[in-house]
């Protein structure tokens, strides 16, 4: 009787593990963009440069804001990212044509042809989450094995940053300078012990654009 | 018995840390400014030095910046704005991240705790650059919670898309917010 049971039940519980593992194949969903370092870099070589960026023009809605604003909010991220790259004497959006810019200024163009960051529940996390439940139960025999199981992250989700554009340096002349390409695909897995996957993706989109800025500023530096 | 209650006593204790905000007096006769005005909400949340996500948003900052009848003007297009309010707010929490289990598994026996600093700089320039008005604010709060984190908790659990348990941290940018415009009110746009 009580096998027959279990039986049912298991059976019961693997369909609804594959029903969802199907299902999270298909249940990618835009988050919101963020590229915010947490803390300030220390820069040994700063440039004797003022930068100015332009405001972005995104290919796409993205964000959780007005879609009007978008374009304004995503181009102070990457105002207040460069700042903190401490890269620029100064670092200031160019939010009008009649500002007036000194001669040793850098106008920053940053052209997404591509801005996406998906989530996505990975299929076969699901029945290692539960196996991991099971587990944490078993060596607790108490519902205490829950906690483990929460520490171990349980079930899990997978991450995807796809970046594609150019990064484009203008002197303040408005006669570009220099150019480089922004080609940033990366897919990651994020566990409950990381807190927020968040801080993963930021990391990640930090690399991105620091190492980006970096071929740019080389390419000025050679002009 | 008598440490249970005290204990209890403890659950829900809020200690400011640091200078509290000055208060400004409230201007008679506002008098608004003709230009339009676009608003920028750059908001960043760290729990324990990780990435987090904060419940206030872009719509709390604006409905304020309405209400205060300085800036009738708002729009939505940063082409047709003359000026530009920029706004950051930076929410560090710090917690030990075992406590929460422990406050739940002893049912809020050992309370939580919880450290926040909020900062805000808020700054109106024109859109050449030329800066009209700035001003930063800083609050700080250690929380202890007991059984109200426990009920608290287990409510907000149940709404997927609140992200900050308490409404502490809403309620404090807010009053920093109000504060920077009623000092704004107060001293006039240059």
């Amino acid at each position: 009787m009580l096998g027959s049971v279990y039986k049912y039940f298991s059976k019961l519980f693997l369909l609804f593990v594959i029903l969802l593992g199907i299902n999270g194949c298909f249940s990618f969903k835009e988050s919101v963009v963020d590229f915010s370092i947490q803390d300030p870099e220390q820069s040994k070589d700063k440039k004797n440069l003022h930068a100015w960026i332009k405001i972005v023009n995104l290919p796409e809605y993205n964000h959780d804001i007005p879609k009007e604003n978008v374009n304004a909010f995503i181009t102070y991220k990457l105002y207040k990212f460069l700042r903190e790259t401490n890269q620029f004497e100064s670092v200031h959006i160019l939010y009008s044509k009649e500002t007036k810019l000194p001669s040793n200024s850098i106008l920053l163009e940053f052209q997404f042809s591509k801005l996406e960051e998906k989530d996505k529940f990975h299929a076969m996390y699901f029945p290692f989450g539960i196996i991991g439940l099971g587990i944490g139960r078993y060596l607790t025999r108490t519902n205490y094995g829950f906690l483990l199981f929460t520490a171990f992250g349980g079930p899990d989700s997978v991450h995807q940053i796809n970046y594609t554009g150019n990064l484009i340096a203008y002197d303040s002349k408005d006669q570009e300078k220099a150019r480089t390409r922004i080609n940033f695909q990366s897919e990651f897995n994020s566990n409950m012990l990381y807190y927020d996957k968040t801080t993963e993706t930021n990391i990640k989109r930090k690399e991105m654009f620091l190492s980006t800025l970096q071929s740019l500023l080389r390419q000025w530096e050679g002009k | 018995m008598r440490l249970i209650l005290i204990i209890l006593l403890l659950q829900c204790a809020i200690i400011p840390k640091g200078n509290p905000l000055l208060t400004f007096e409230k201007k008679e006769n506002l008098t608004p400014t003709n230009a339009t005005v676009f608003v920028i909400l750059n908001q960043e949340a760290y729990s324990n030095g990780l990435k987090g996500k904060s419940d206030f948003n872009y719509y709390h900052i604006l409905d304020q910046v309405r209400n205060s009848g300085l800036f009738p003007n708002l729009t939505n297009d940063l082409n047709q704005a003359e000026q530009i309010i920029e706004i950051e707010i930076q929410t560090r929490r710090t917690h030990n991240s075992i406590l929460p289990f422990i406050t739940v598994f002893t049912l809020s026996l050992v309370p939580y705790f919880q450290g926040i600093e909020i900062k805000e700089n808020f700054l109106l320039r024109k859109k050449t650059g030329e800066i009209l008005y700035s001003a930063n604010r800083i609050q700080n709060r250690n929380y202890w919670f007991g059984f109200f984190f426990f009920v608290n908790g287990l409510i907000q659990l149940t709404k997927e898309t609140d992200h900050n348990r308490f409404g502490f941290e809403n309620e404090i940018i807010e009053r920093m917010n109000q504060n920077v415009l009623d000092e704004l009110i107060l001293k006039g746009i240059k």
